[in-house]
């Protein structure tokens, strides 16, 4: 098997581990018929990913993790509008548990998470990278003398 | 961005397929950037003048482009 199937396991093999987790925490908090339904459902998802993930079109190609520089981009963007689609299914969670006066907590987890990692997102591929290259060469340099 | 990329490739008698197997790139890319509708990087522009043997600015026209 070439490094190139490898990549194309990687999206389905992550989608198993998730649905598993998914499944043993069903298992452990209603049933076990519906773990082994959600098991089912992620293995089905993951077998419908790999084949996807072979086809040669753009969807196939970020399924696959074996995408072009156009590809990377368009992957990009689609993940855009996907980040702004769950901000607005996290505010909308939010307000429709508080209004039902459930536990807002995990909304607000995911909020804070989202916010982190994208102001951390804006810092390492701004100028974070780069300043840590420039450090580590001065280090370098300086170890030179 | 209007480019000479499909002229010089029907040019060299070479199918789409084939030109993305030589630049490392997909099929679909191909076609995008012979219809304009994508930009390639500045190494894949230079990687496709060099599969033509002729200058990067004679293969791509930035003509149009907002600046």
């Amino acid at each position: 098997m070439t490094a190139r199937n490898h990549r194309r396991l990687w999206t389905p093999a992550i989608a198993v581990l998730a649905g598993s987790a998914i499944a043993v925490a069903v298992g452990i908090s209603q049933s076990w018929i519906s773990a082994l339904i959600s098991e089912l459902v992620a293995l089905g998802w993951a077998v419908s990913l790999y084949v996807i993930g072979g086809k040669d079109t753009d969807i196939g190609a970020a399924v696959g993790a074996q995408g072009d520089e156009r590809q990377e981009l368009v992957k990009l963007r689609a993940a855009r509008l996907c980040l702004a689609v769950v901000v607005v299914a996290v505010v909308a969670g939010c307000l429709i548990a508080a209004a039902a006066k459930h536990a807002i907590w995990p909304f607000q987890a995911g909020a804070v998470l989202i916010g982190v990692s994208y102001f951390y997102g804006l810092w390492f591929y701004g100028t974070g990278r780069e300043e840590a290259d420039r450090a580590a060469r001065e280090h370098e340099d300086g170890e030179g003398f | 961005m209007r480019n000479r990329v499909r002229e010089q490739r029907v040019g060299q008698g070479m199918s789409q397929a084939e030109f993305a197997a030589v630049l490392g790139v997909s099929r679909q890319t191909v076609i995008s950037i012979e219809n304009g509708r994508y930009s390639p990087s500045l190494p894949l522009a230079f990687r496709i003048a060099r599969v033509f043997v002729m200058p990067v600015e004679e293969l791509f026209d930035s003509e149009g482009e907002g600046r």
